[in-house]
């Protein structure tokens, strides 16, 4: 009786949007802006404003938070994530999609206005990398220190072997299916983070996941740097660059990240108000800083989030608590920007050898974390889902992807294999959400 | 790197105007009597502003300018959620009267300034340009500060109810300060030449569109936030989005989001619900709000008539004192004659009585969204006008005031 009670009170506590109600708000959002645009042409005699370029980032950041937000509300009735909603509505109002539909004047946000979200965008990022930081808990990550490596290890070996043999049989390059290979084991911490800041009382499952992701990405960013690097010292002039890429982006980054704990945790001891400015001040700073002196700025932030909360909880918990208070904003932008990003036409043109790829990577971590989980006592939901959790992709992926252009500039290849390591990037951004979901979804705690 | 060590110095600005040091140096010097507590912020955007150091200039002005856009629309959500039901129905006819004699003579000596002003700055200036400057003019001259508490308190009923009538006088004078800045922004703006025409149609009907966009903007926001039962993470999300959208779409005819600001918080604070989450937010994010104001401030002002010819300079001072007097004079005076029914039950003589000869806050705001469409330089001197006016006129305020009270 006292649980059936319990359970009405959460359901009328709940909100109540309705699909129509979200689907009309939706529909409204991107009309108003249609209709804003056309009608500032046809009027005559408009006041100008000398801030154009300003109001018009403003108004994309709004349709995008919005819109994206909504768009993550109206596919959860449908029991997916938000954040595949979110990515959905990024690729309606991106040009990618129309620009492969043949129909670029049709999106909403074309190539020349998504450079205006880098900032945004940059900002989010941070953002992500904070709450992902201040998620891992040293005490949780120490007691789990053994089943995260297994976990780690025994996907990104099977992945690593697999990916790599299905690679070469497309590719017939070793060197090409090394990165390809290195590139499909990685994971997405912004998607591992979000899917549990979803979660109102998020399980030590989950942390497992996210703990596991931010270990493993750490470890193939060097593994990735080290490969590049004899890979380039091979067939280009400019194998400083990957030795460069190591120590700023790995060392260079956990170390602005653990120094920059410091006075951040002696400067929250001594602030009590304004919070929300001294997180966004915080994050901006981090922006600049990482972009100044060339350092990844999702791993400085993760880096930075997770040494501060556990040097001071107490003294953090407010700032955190802030971050995290923002966070869906932050979502939206960033998951939204990602969807504006995927390249469709890639994966409309390379899907033979992407969907090749895709599967051998799913059967290689489901393998991997399948085997680890069995031998290490999890809990038969657990075993049975646990890979799930490792199918995403998103930032370190892309960025890693990117780095294959800049480090073999005058390759042909490079340009043909960053297409098709974004389209299976791409592929796994859209399914990762919604395995992982159903995955939290199914394992509700674990011991 | 330049870049860099702004965003450091601005940072450590912010992080030292939260902090227990400054919060204790406030509580025990009143330097909130003079200029708010943005002053810090105010003297760090004219270092770093085009006036100043320059390191803000250019491209770095324009990656901020999207900041100064959002703090616009909520200042104007700020003023606007002062518009709920209950609130508007409890304003008194004695306040309703001080208001309307407070609008009333600003209106009028606003015209006579402008002329003053034109015939020194643009003394050819057209018919346009005199109702756009009769606007600001009028905008600026309209209301007083509405902060009470550090011109002193008195705890009996009489001076309670003073302090609550200067609170309230404000803010509804602050709306009308806003509407009229943004009619004659609207009916008299430049063209593409630079020159000010009056174009009342095209500017009617992009503050018809922009009023149009509010209510759409505002009914889904409403009924977001209705349900959202005090979640803050979507508080502060649908207030995010909404407040990117509003000033978006405000630019996009040609305004600064002021207005439409105003409007979405009307249209939410006349809500038959309230909502408690987002009255929280707004009432955090309000020094935020002001801070961000005053440092745009800085970066935008420039000291009228420059400062290389003294004679100008000299003149320039003269202005300011001399509408700064004129505040000292007029204000308690119109006060006097507005609140003169209800002599016997508020106290005149209280502390309280002294707010109106402060210069208002919003002055800053609405010169900062003259400035978003002004490119003559206009705005920019009549913003350093409003500073010098704002730090005479809350100087001014020390002076003793002689007014006969009934309740003493």
């Amino acid at each position: 009786m006292t649980l059936r009670t319990t359970n009405k009170q959460t359901h009328k506590d709940r909100p109540r949007f309705g699909a129509t109600f979200l689907a009309v708000a939706l529909i409204c959002l991107v009309g108003l802006i249609l209709i804003t645009r056309d009608l500032r042409k046809s009027i005559v005699d408009l006041p100008q404003s000398n801030l154009s370029a300003a109001g018009e980032i403003t108004l994309l950041l709004g349709v995008i938070i919005l819109g994206s937000w909504l768009s993550g509300r109206l596919i959860r009735r449908v029991g997916l994530p938000p954040i595949t909603g979110q990515l959905l509505f990024g690729v309606l109002v991106g040009p990618s999609f129309w620009s492969w539909l043949h129909r670029p004047e049709m999106s909403l946000i074309n190539a020349s206005q998504l450079v205006s979200l880098q900032g945004p965008e940059s900002l989010a990022v941070i953002m992500i990398g904070l709450v992902a930081g201040a998620e891992i808990d040293w005490l949780f990550l120490r007691s789990k220190l053994r089943v995260i490596f297994a976990l780690a290890a025994g996907q990104m070996i099977l992945v690593f072997i697999s990916v790599g043999f299905v690679a070469l049989a497309f590719l017939d390059s070793i060197s090409q299916s090394v990165i390809v290979a290195t590139i499909a084991a990685t994971s997405s911490s912004a998607v591992s983070v979000a899917l549990l800041r979803e979660m109102r009382h998020p399980t030590d499952f989950a942390r497992l996941l996210l703990a596991t992701t931010v270990a493993k990405d750490l470890f193939l960013v060097v593994a990735f740097s080290v490969i590049l690097f004899v890979l380039a010292a091979t067939t280009t002039t400019t194998a400083h660059q990957a030795w460069y890429w190591i120590a700023l982006h790995l060392a260079g980054s956990i170390g602005v990240g653990i120094a920059l704990a410091f006075p951040l945790r002696w400067t929250l001891a001594r602030i009590e108000r304004r919070m929300t400015a001294v997180v966004l001040v915080t994050a901006m700073f981090l922006a600049i800083l990482c972009s100044t002196i060339g350092v990844a700025p999702l791993i400085t932030a993760l880096t930075l989030g997770f040494t501060a909360r556990n040097i001071a909880p107490l003294a953090t918990a407010s700032f955190f608590a802030t971050a995290r208070r923002l966070f869906l904003a932050v979502c939206c932008v960033f998951f939204a920007a990602a969807g504006t990003h995927l390249n469709l036409a890639a994966l409309a043109a390379n899907w033979t050898v992407v969907l090749a790829i895709s599967a051998v990577r799913f059967a290689g971590i489901w393998t991997g974390v399948t085997i680890v989980a069995r031998t290490n006592g999890f809990s038969q939901a657990a075993t049975r889902w646990a890979w799930a959790g490792f199918i995403p992709q998103a930032g370190i992926s892309l960025a890693l992807a990117a780095q294959i252009a800049i480090e073999f500039p005058n390759q042909t290849w490079a340009s043909s294999l960053t297409t098709i390591v974004i389209a299976c990037i791409t592929l796994n951004e859209m399914i990762g959400p919604i395995l992982m979901r159903v995955a939290l979804s199914k394992v509700p705690s674990h011991k | 790197m330049t870049s860099s060590i702004f965003w450091l110095a601005l940072g450590v600005v912010i992080l030292v105007a939260g902090s227990r040091w400054t919060e204790r140096i406030r509580r025990r010097f009143p330097i909130s009597n003079v200029l708010g507590g943005g002053w810090a912020l105010l003297a760090l955007g004219i270092a770093v502003g085009p006036h100043g150091a320059g390191v803000l200039d250019g491209e770095r002005l324009a990656l901020v300018q999207p900041i100064l856009l959002v703090l616009l629309t909520w200042s104007g959500v700020i003023v606007g959620l002062q518009c709920q039901a209950a609130l508007v129905r409890a304003i008194p006819a004695a306040l309703w009267r001080w208001i309307t004699f407070d609008l009333t003579i600003s209106l009028l000596l606003s015209v006579a300034a402008a002329g003053l002003l034109a015939k020194i700055w643009q003394p050819n200036s057209p018919a346009a340009a005199q109702i756009l400057l009769t606007g600001i003019i009028t905008a600026i001259a309209i209301g007083w500060n509405p902060e009470t508490r550090s011109l002193g308190i008195r705890a009996d009923a009489p001076a309670m109810r003073m302090a609550v009538m200067v609170q309230s006088g404000a803010g509804a004078l602050a709306i009308c300060s806003i509407v009229v800045a943004t009619l004659a922004m609207q009916c008299a703006h430049q063209d593409f030449t630079g020159a000010v025409i009056f174009a009342p149609y095209g500017g009617m009907v992009a503050l018809a569109m922009e009023c149009g966009a509010v209510i759409v903007v505002s009914l889904g926001a409403f009924g977001i936030l209705r349900d959202s039962r005090e979640d803050d993470a979507r508080t502060t999300l649908i207030m995010i989005g909404a407040l990117c959208l509003l000033s978006g779409i405000a630019v996009a005819f040609g305004g600064s989001g002021l207005l439409t600001g105003l409007l979405f918080g009307a249209m939410i604070g006349l809500g038959r619900r309230r909502l408690r989450g987002l009255e929280h937010l707004i009432s955090y994010s309000e020094p935020i709000v002001a801070s961000g104001c005053f440092f745009f401030a800085g970066i935008t002002l420039a000291f009228p008539g420059g400062t290389t010819n003294i004679s100008r300079v000299v003149i320039a001072c003269a202005i300011a004192l001399s509408l700064a007097i004129a505040r000292r004079v007029l204000k308690p005076l119109i006060m006097n004659v507005g609140l003169a029914s209800v002599r016997d039950s508020v106290a005149l003589d209280s502390p309280a009585a002294r707010g109106p000869i402060r210069q208002a806050p919003l002055t800053i705001v609405v010169l900062l969204a003259f400035a978003t469409q002004d490119s003559s330089g206009l705005a920019d001197q009549l913003l350093g006008l409003a500073i010098l006016i704002s730090l005479m006129s809350t100087l001014s305020t020390f002076w003793p005031q002689h007014v006969q009270s009934v309740t003493k």
